[in-house]
């Protein structure tokens, strides 16, 4: 139905650097899919949908549907986008007009249909998302779980082949979230194709049949739910799933702000709410820096912690060298009993960049 | 609270400090010295006046706020010549000579420079005038007239001839030079004008502008003849061309004569002030010619400087750079410029010749277009672009959204702000007398030359003004209504 061929689109930012958002991006689309966007902020997942139907033009790449090229010359994009309804993060409802009129509006001036018609129709696509009873109502007066079912109202009056939802619910409050949900999920059990861009991964996971997980311009992992959720391949993807939140510091000298870097490692655990491992964790880390002081090698160091399952730890990268630090002969006997009294959990890895730790907390 | 009751109490104490002072007796040249002096602007009397450091000199753009100043105390003595200051308005008003002094001047009429052949036409007729008596006569009779309107002139009677017309300027609607009667312009430099028009074959008309204005008016061809007792001075003729004198007129300093007797009620005082302003030689039809004149003018620049918004608002959002540039430096000029100075820089220098309400409605027209364009841009930047999106991904092209969904709302937001800046435009209009255009405002200026009156007059243009403003800004509302239900 909807192929993408290696899309491209940047911008030049204010310092005159070339900054991508899609980076030769390739997909196919059938009748019948119901594709959840997700992904970190900023890796191109509203961009990509909002060249789906050219509301932003891409810089280089083909997207063909229904077999034909939608930047040929020529071509009836108002007719396709006729076809191809978009739900808005912010509703974008027609302000002056009632919400029946914001449904019957296109119907009437791109369908032809007659008002009476129009009206019938538009009803029942308000019944179907719950607001007939409210169709005398301008926007003003709902909330924004109503206005977002208007909204989704206003695009089904259109009878569309496909419906791109551009995060449906990043702007409701947690209790209307559930009213607009419902609605997408009652499209599903019809079969209607959709692209849903969304923060959700609850829902996403229910919903699909098919999830791309975005980041840095690509589609990084493209699966089945099941595979992205409970399986994925790549470590970005599952940090991303899982929720990992990391802190990273690079020690390259003996100059380095110890300080700096507690404070930092306290903020962290104050903004996941893990307090009571931070006692834990900077222990840790101060006691193998005093372990590792002796040698000269950089160290890297990683606390991560994921919001999904609740757990932390901390990983240290012992660059060019091939023992671990705790196994030396001449470690310091005193050090490596308190750190292996405060994790349950040691891994030793050795990777081409050197040995690696990781402390289960 | 106590800002305000400061600012009352202030006020309250400028009007008092304006009322109490103490006025001065003139007799003679010596009682000058520290005393207040109003004179009008640019005048002869202004220019020798300045070069003394004793006097209090007051600025006056005309005569009748001279004489409204001196009877409100603001001023002890003016000077002018002794001709002007007639004797039905030394009547009226109260006022006598205080000296007569040796200074004076020969009157005559300016041409521009180059119209060698109309000036000595008139010196060719005054110097025949002269040689048989006839100019000492004409003179006497308009000089030492009672009623001005009843002078006869010695063209009345035979008809006007149609060529081009002669366009005689005068900035003083005053007896015994310039005056109007009725529907006509009479006056001795009228009736020789009118003499002269009859040898040539040329009507005459007569324009009614500002003192300022003059001069350039005549360079810009505007008016052929800067009449209304003009003196001859050496400077003058540096710039201009004079016929040749035709009267001779001695200054003389003007003071308030004894108290008139104030036997007029609140309401007898407005019955006359009112036949004054208004019924006495049909004057009221000055103030209808006016207000269809600042109609006029409102109308068309509030269509035209639409348009043109429209066009610049285009320009703006244009994808083009050079079409930017041309609206972004048309923004910074017309915010640059004061109304006044565009207006007669089209006039004087850009658009010589063109009729003068066309000039008003372009100049006008550019202003308003500069306010529009930004209107526009903000109540459609209001709407914000995700109604805009919205459309367009439903199918819409750009132009069916701004028609079905942008516009109206914008429209909407648009109203108050395009209805207070049509009544400024209505109330901007008044500045158009700098082009010899008689509005509104002007016509309130005629009559007050007239009359020497200060209040009624203006209490009635700013009566005028107000219904103006109101019928306005319900007409916008009107046409806005029309427009969102298309």
């Amino acid at each position: 139905m909807i192929t993408v061929r290696h899309l491209n689109k940047y911008y030049i930012g204010e310092d005159g650097k070339k900054v991508d958002v899609l980076r030769d991006v390739s997909c196919e689309i059938s009748r019948g899919e119901i594709i959840s966007i997700i992904g970190p902020s900023g890796s191109g997942k509203s961009t990509f949908l909002h060249i789906l139907n050219m509301l932003d033009t891409p810089n280089s790449g083909e997207i063909i549907v229904n077999g034909k090229n939608i930047q040929d010359k020529g071509y009836d994009l108002n007719k396709m986008r006729e076809k191809m309804g978009m739900v808005f993060q912010n509703f974008n409802l027609f302000e002056h007009l009632t919400v029946l009129q914001n449904v019957t509006l296109a119907p009437i001036k791109l369908r032809g249909l007659g008002e009476k018609q129009a009206e019938d129709e538009a009803m029942e696509m308000l019944r179907k998302v719950g607001m007939a009873d409210r169709s005398g109502s301008m926007p003003s007066q709902l909330s924004g779980g109503q206005k977002q079912r208007v909204a989704i109202a206003r695009c089904l009056a259109m009878k569309p082949d496909v419906i791109l939802f551009d995060e449906p619910t990043s702007a409701l409050d947690p209790t209307m979230i559930g009213e607009v949900q419902g609605v997408i999920r009652s499209l599903a059990m019809e079969k209607m194709t959709m692209l849903i861009v969304t923060h959700e991964m609850k829902f996403a996971r229910d919903v699909s049949t098919r999830v791309f997980f975005m980041n840095e311009g690509v589609i990084y992992e493209d699966g089945t739910p099941e595979q992205i959720f409970q399986n994925p391949k790549r470590a970005a993807t599952r940090a991303f799933v899982h929720r990992i939140r990391s802190l990273v510091f690079d020690i390259v000298s003996r100059d380095f702000d110890f300080y700096d870097m507690t404070t930092q490692i306290k903020q962290f655990c104050i903004r996941y709410s893990i307090p009571e491992k931070m006692n834990d964790i900077t222990h840790i880390v101060e006691e193998m820096l005093i372990l590792l002081s002796k040698y000269d090698s950089p160290v890297l160091i990683e606390v991560n912690h994921s919001e999904m399952d609740y757990t932390s730890s901390v990983s240290i990268l012992h660059r060019g060298e091939s023992v671990s630090p705790l196994e030396r002969p001449d470690a310091d006997e005193l050090s490596v009993m308190i750190i292996r009294g405060m994790s349950s959990d040691i891994k030793t890895e050795q990777t081409d960049e050197g040995v690696r730790l990781t402390f289960r907390i | 609270m106590k800002r305000t009751a400061f600012l009352l109490l202030l006020a309250l104490f400028l009007v008092c400090g304006c009322d109490s002072t103490s006025r001065k007796e003139i007799r003679s040249e010596a009682d000058l010295p520290g005393s207040k002096i109003g004179v009008m602007s640019g005048t002869i009397y202004d220019i020798e006046l300045t070069k003394r450091n004793d006097i209090n000199l007051v600025r006056f753009p005309s005569l009748p706020e001279c004489i409204v100043a001196l009877k409100q105390g603001r001023i002890d003595a003016f000077p002018f010549n002794e001709i002007t200051v007639n004797n039905e308005l030394r009547r009226e008003h109260g006022m006598k000579m205080a000296f007569r002094t040796d200074n004076g001047h020969p009157v005559g009429q300016a041409f521009r420079k180059d119209d060698q052949e109309l000036a000595s036409a008139m010196t060719t007729l005054l110097r025949e005038l002269r040689a048989t008596g006839e100019l000492d006569r004409m003179t006497d009779k308009w000089i030492n007239a009672d009623d001005y309107s009843a002078v006869p002139m010695c063209t009345d009677g035979t008809p006007a001839p149609e060529g081009k017309p002669i366009r005689l300027g005068i900035s003083v609607n005053m007896a015994p030079f310039a005056f109007t009667s009725g529907k006509s312009w009479r006056g001795i430099e009228v009736e020789l004008l009118e003499m002269l028009g009859r040898r040539l074959g040329r009507p005459v008309e007569v324009k009614y502008l500002d003192f300022h204005s003059m001069v350039p008016a005549l360079q810009a061809g505007s008016i052929d003849v800067m009449g209304g007792c003009i003196f001859i001075t050496e400077e003058r003729k540096k710039e201009l061309l004079f016929s040749e004198p035709y009267l001779f007129c001695y200054e003389a300093y003007f003071v308030l004569g004894e108290e008139l007797p104030d036997d007029k009620t609140f309401w007898s005082g407005t019955k006359d002030s009112f036949n004054n302003n208004l019924l006495v030689e049909n004057r009221w039809l000055f103030l209808m010619k006016g207000l269809k004149v600042t109609l006029e003018i409102t109308i068309f620049s509030l269509l035209f400087g639409t348009l043109l918004g429209v066009g610049l608002y285009m320009l703006r959002k244009s994808k083009r750079r050079w079409a930017n540039a041309v609206a972004t430096a048309y923004s910074g000029f017309m915010r640059g410029i004061p109304m006044v100075v565009l207006l007669m820089i089209l006039f004087y220098v850009i658009f010589k010749g063109f009729n003068a309400v066309a000039v008003a409605v372009i100049a006008f027209s550019m202003s308003f277009a500069g306010f529009a364009a930004s209107m526009l841009d903000t109540s459609i930047n209001s709407v914000g672009s995700g109604q805009m999106k919205a459309g367009i991904a439903l199918g819409f092209t750009k132009w069916q959204t701004f028609r079905y969904i942008i516009g109206p709302q914008a429209l909407k937001r648009a109203l108050p702000h395009f209805k207070s800046e049509a009544i400024s435009l209505v109330k901007n209009t008044s500045i158009v007398g700098y082009i010899a255009i008689q509005d509104l405002t002007r016509a309130c200026d005629m009559i007050r030359s007239r009359t020497f009156e200060a209040f009624f007059p203006l209490l009635l243009v700013t009566v005028i003004y107000f219904i103006l403003t109101w019928l306005v800004g319900k007409f916008i509302e009107w046409l806005f209504k029309i427009g969102m239900k298309i």
